[in-house]
């Protein structure tokens, strides 16, 4: 057993790093070598206490609490709770972050902002960690806006916005909107995007404190009978929980908070890596988790007719968004030219299996088969950390790659199977984890997810997920081939031989390549490590079946996805099909792939009616203020000051004018008064 | 009772030195101002007796025909110190003047005239009292002699003299409503009918002293022409007296909640159109003189709005009714502690106050406080006046106090301009006198230590706070 206070000193480890980062550049340091070793210590040090608290939990099979007084008025105290679900979470993160630390010594090296990078790169992390180890609603809302904080800053790390920083196709538009973006445009993008969610999320956390008085999830999950009742009765629970969805929909860029995480590429590709591919995006879907089970078991207790219809469609509606989400992105991945692009768009899509298992799992709740729930929302975990493990390879493959064609545009490279075979391999393991290959981690995972949904009974929804696990498949191919395997398309401005990556950037990607490969070689003592894990998960208590058996669907699918891949394989590589050419020849071709690489023109509709909407409604409104403001500063005063003049231009000191004023008003006022007193 | 007959002696002292003044020679200047002083010292330790003797409850004079009571008292009380500040500012200039020893005369004249007409209880002892004080006022405007004061006091003449054939018909309407007796308090105004006649007489003759809208319009040509000094006495202590005339006959006139309500109804409306037409008129003037003018205006609407609250609640509810007339005596105090050494400093500055700081740092800083008391800036006096009036008034209606609010906030306008033009680094004006500055700071010293102690006075005057 280890001391509770680890489990505060994990994530306050990178938190005191970046203070000295801080307290450093103020003093002054300007050296690269300093902010490197500072950031990857403290990192090193989080990992490390991450480790040893994470897996005294999962050894011990019991929960750590850490607790220190802070706000007694409103019951909030810095409370750190780590259970099956958040020791998992810490170490994965904790260890990412390392890696890709580690990775971006090398990758920044020289850039002028290097000082900024670790000190928002390491505060990052330590407001990821305590994300995922907080007790109470309000911690973990500061962690959750400190990774928003931290992303914001990275993604407009280059606030110069200078073209090779941008995402998308420079000069292109749809629907007369431009779909290029510098990253300032792209930072304030995403702070924007999940700003809407998080005031679902604040709205519902005032929600959840006004009607149990805490907002420690703890206590949250064991109120939950009552809170889940009330608001059943008063026909607002599903309301509720969608508010409070709001946020995790938001920060993991699902349908329809999508865009942000798109345009998110202008940041750094380590960042992509860490923050917007294996840790921050997962913060909602770590949310959701987190939540669902305390929904789950909140209903059973309340034992409420209508809570539990509402939570049903909750979990439905969660499950759906997932599945709509996994398939549009992974659309949009089929045509994109850019290679984090792609990642990026592979990312919201694999995110949304997490929560198409998630929202499967909830939605059995009428039967109140606590394990098969616990499998739903563990099947969403294990893909959590399966996706976490290869993407983030991949996008570090990917910042290598763009480094040596010094062009992010896939068009740009070509063959370099030839210059850097690890790299190759890399790649391929990863990728092939990606698209769903045995016996490589994602596989598992990705099958788990659709088990779940198959055994919820929402056709529907498991019917997009098999199809978007082929599109997976053909995209990430389509990707390994076009970068690796085929020459450029079009000779980049750099000619000059590409060579395989320095160590501290190879190293680092190979190592997560290699874990995805041993991971599903250790399914199966992994997934006995999470149906431990989720025994002692806040409100879940109950082990999780993650066994994958041989089905006729589970065969159908695997065969399906090799063939998706040897379908692009020879349309490639043997029948050598030209899309170019296609798409310039054929209008409908050309249609199909402009609605795919507009993003299904989302973006363009959000700038037509949000963004240049409200911007029609500030002209109005400024224009109602200019006149508010006119009619107080110089209408009122003109025209008291006309009044004025007026009134005193009546005295003119004639008497006899004077008595006939007095008399007449006196009549006037007798008049009146007797008009009035009957 | 011993001090109750001490305060008559010494009211007719004032009026006999008053008397004796033009008996004196003519080159017999000290002792002109000497007696004068006298008389008015004297009339300040009456009404100090006066009120407290009235702490005991009312004090009745003549068989009832003169009753006062504290707010009466306090009122009195208040024109005493006014005429202290006026003879004070006013120094040996009146020595000068053609009329000479008229001004050392006439003032304590009206302090007796005050006093009778702040304690009637009689339409004809009130009616007997303003002819005294009305007649030494169109006197004592014309007493500086140069044209304006002279043309000013003509228009006053004329128009008053109209005024109180007003006063006449209500004196005639309301004996003969009370079936031959002239006194107050016997269920009068019972008869609506007549009742409509009365009410309106008499607001149009006071309404002509007080310069209540519509029926003020004398007072800009005679307050805003005439010289200051002579205003400082006619604006700052003759008008208390008219202002408790105001309040007593109302009060008296509130007998039922039919009565009363339309009598508040009439007065807040001539409220509103008081304070606004005050304010309004006064917004774009630079000239001190014109602005405590048309000040004078719109604190008599700001007066009116808790006479309004006063007719209201006289018979419903008197607690607060008692809250209304303290209020009114507090205001009213506060108003003549300000008007009367403003209005002298605004003749020897001749309207302008530019750069009055820096030539004269005492008497602009006294004269901030006094705009401020006016403006009710806690914890000045004025401030206490109006916060107690408006409180009142609340009982009554709330419209009428947002309004009264809307119009304080207006008024600030005009004093801080004509703060701000004090502390404009550009010198125009010419130093102020000694005796303008010491009856400036006099003026300021006792609004802020009164304000200080407002709450207190209030306390002694009604169970309520």
């Amino acid at each position: 057993m280890v001391e509770p206070i680890c489990a505060t000193l994990a994530w306050l480890t990178p938190y005191i790093g970046a203070l000295i980062l801080g307290f450093m550049y103020l003093a002054g340091i300007r050296e690269e070598k300093a902010y490197g070793i500072v950031s990857s210590a403290s990192l090193f040090l989080a990992a490390v206490l991450s480790t040893v608290v994470g897996l005294d939990v999962l050894s011990n099979g019991r929960p750590i609490y850490d607790v220190h007084k802070w706000i007694p008025w409103i019951n909030v105290d810095v409370a750190t709770y780590i259970d099956g679900l958040s020791a998992i979470m810490i170490i994965v993160v904790s260890w990412l972050s390392f890696f890709i630390g580690v990775y971006s010594v090398e990758y920044m090296k020289g850039d002028w902002g290097y000082p900024r990078y670790f000190f928002v790169f390491t505060f990052f992390v330590g407001s990821m960690l305590l994300l995922v180890s907080a007790d109470n609603l309000l911690l973990l809302f500061i962690g959750w806006e400190g990774t928003g904080l931290a992303s914001y800053a990275l993604i407009g790390h280059w606030y110069t916005d200078e073209e090779e920083y941008w995402v998308g196709v420079p000069g292109r538009k749809a629907l007369g909107y431009p779909m290029y973006f510098e990253p300032s445009h792209s930072g304030l993008r995403a702070i924007l995007f999940t700003r809407v969610g998080d005031i679902g999320f604040l709205l519902g956390m005032a929600i959840l404190y006004a009607l149990t008085g805490t907002l420690s999830l703890r206590e949250i999950a064991s109120l939950a009978g009552d809170w889940t009742a009330e608001l059943a009765v008063r026909g607002t629970l599903l309301l509720t929980l969608i508010l409070i969805s709001l946020g995790a929909l938001a920060k993991s860029a699902q349908f329809p908070f999508h865009e942000w995480l798109v345009t998110a590429m202008t940041g750094p590709t380590p960042v992509s890596a860490l923050i917007h591919a294996a840790t921050m995006v997962k913060a909602g879907i770590y949310f959701i988790l987190r939540f669902a089970p305390i929904v789950f078991t909140g209903v059973l207790a309340s034992a409420s007719e209508a809570a539990i219809h509402a939570a049903q469609e909750y979990f439905t509606i969660i499950a759906g968004l997932g599945a709509v989400t996994a398939f549009m992105l992974a659309t949009m991945a089929l045509v994109s030219n850019e290679f984090k692009l792609i990642l990026a768009f592979s990312t919201a899509s694999q995110i949304g299996y997490m929560f198409l298992a998630a929202g499967a799992a909830g939605a059995l709740i009428e039967e109140a088969d606590r394990i098969a729930f616990a499998s739903g929302i563990m099947a969403g975990l294990s893909h959590l950390v399966s996706h976490a493990v290869f993407k983030a390879a991949l996008f570090l493959i990917a910042g290598w790659a763009i480094h040596a064609a010094h062009s992010r545009f896939i068009d740009h490279m070509g063959n370099y199977a030839k210059y850097m075979k690890v790299t190759a391999i890399a790649m391929w393991l990863a990728g092939l984890s990606l698209a769903g290959i045995p016996p490589l981690s994602g596989f598992f995972s990705k099958e788990l997810t659709l088990k779940a949904a198959e055994e919820a009974g929402l056709s529907w929804v498991f019917g997009l997920g098999v199809i978007t696990a082929l599109l997976t498949a053909a995209y990430t191919t389509r990707l390994i081939l076009r970068v690796f395997h085929l020459p450029p398309y079009e000779k980049s401005h750099h000619e000059h031989e590409p060579h395989e990556a320095p160590s501290l950037m190879l190293v680092p990607y190979t190592i997560l390549a290699f874990a995805a490969l041993i991971i599903g070689l250790s399914w199966t003592k992994v997934s006995e490590a999470f149906s431990r894990a989720s025994e002692f998960t806040l409100a879940l208590l109950a082990p999780a079946k993650l066994e994958i058996h041989v089905t006729t669907e589970l065969v159908t699918i695997v065969a399906g996805v090799l063939a998706s891949i040897a379908a692009v394989a020879y349309a490639y590589k043997v029948a050598r099909v030209d899309f170019r050419s296609l798409i310039a020849r054929s209008a409908i071709a050309r249609g199909i792939h402009d609605f795919l690489f507009d993003r299904w023109y989302i973006n363009s509709i959000y700038y037509a009616t949000i963004v240049y909407g409200f911007a029609m409604l500030s002209l109005i409104l400024a224009a109602v203020d200019t006149a508010i403001d006119w009619f107080y500063h110089a209408g009122l005063v003109g025209l008291a000051g006309v009044g004025s003049i007026a009134l005193r231009r009546l005295h003119r000191g004639r008497p006899e004018y004077y008595t006939a004023l007095y008399l007449f008003m006196a009549s006037l006022a007798l008049l009146l008064i007797t008009l009035i007193w009957r | 009772m011993q001090g109750y007959e001490v305060v008559l002696y010494l009211v007719y002292a004032t009026l006999a030195l008053g008397i004796i003044v033009p008996v004196i020679p003519r080159r017999q200047l000290k002792i002109h101002r000497m007696l004068a002083w006298l008389a008015v010292i004297i009339f300040f330790v009456a009404s100090s007796i006066l009120l407290y003797n009235t702490t005991a409850g009312a004090v009745e004079y003549y068989g009832g025909l003169l009753v006062h009571d504290s707010f009466t008292a306090a009122i009195t009380l208040a024109a005493a110190i006014a005429a202290i500040m006026a003879l004070m500012a006013v120094d040996v200039d009146a020595v000068l003047w053609p009329s000479h020893p008229a001004y050392y005369s006439l003032l304590p004249l009206i302090l007796f005239g005050v006093f009778f007409m702040a304690g009637s209880y009689d339409a004809l002892v009130l009616l007997a009292s303003w002819l005294v004080v009305s007649i030494a006022s169109y006197v004592f405007i014309a007493l500086p002699g140069d044209r304006e004061s002279r043309g000013a006091a003509v228009r006053y003449i004329i128009m008053g003299a109209v005024a109180t054939l007003f006063l006449v018909f209500w004196v005639a309407l309301h004996t003969g409503i009370q079936a031959g007796l002239s006194k107050f308090a016997y269920k009068p105004y019972a008869d609506a009918s007549l009742a409509s006649l009365a009410v309106p007489a008499l607001i149009a003759a006071l309404g002509f002293k007080l310069g209540i809208v519509p029926f003020h319009w004398w007072l800009p040509s005679v307050y805003g022409r005439a010289d200051g000094r002579a205003v400082a006495v006619v604006a700052g202590v003759a008008k208390l007296g008219f202002i408790a005339a105001l309040a007593r006959v109302l009060y008296a006139a509130s007998v039922s909640p039919e009565v009363s309500s339309r009598i508040a109804l009439v007065l807040a409306a001539l409220a509103v159109v008081t304070m606004t037409y005050g304010n309004i008129a006064a917004l774009t003037t630079r000239d001190l003189q014109l602005i405590l003018t048309y000040s004078s205006i719109a604190q008599i609407g700001y007066i009116l709005v808790a006479a309004a609250a006063l007719a209201y609640l006289a018979p419903a509810d008197p607690r607060y009714a008692t809250l209304a007339l303290a209020a009114i005596a507090i205001h009213s105090l506060a108003y003549a502690l300000s008007k009367s050494p403003l209005f002298s400093a605004a003749q020897e500055l001749r309207g302008g106050l530019r750069g009055l700081a820096l030539r004269s740092p005492v008497a602009a800083l006294s004269a901030s406080i006094l705009l401020m008391s006016l403006l009710g800036v806690p914890p000045l006096l004025g401030f206490w006046g109006k916060l107690y009036m408006f409180l009142a008034a609340i009982k009554y209606s709330l419209p009428l106090v947002l309004i009264a609010l809307v119009n304080s906030g207006v008024s600030a306008a005009y004093y801080a301009l004509a703060i701000r033009e004090m502390l404009a680094k550009e010198v125009k004006v010419s130093t102020v006198k000694d005796s303008i500055e010491a009856s400036l700071l006099i003026g300021a010293l006792l609004t802020v230590i009164l304000g200080l102690v407002a709450p207190q006075l209030l306390a002694a005057f009604t169970p309520i706070y």
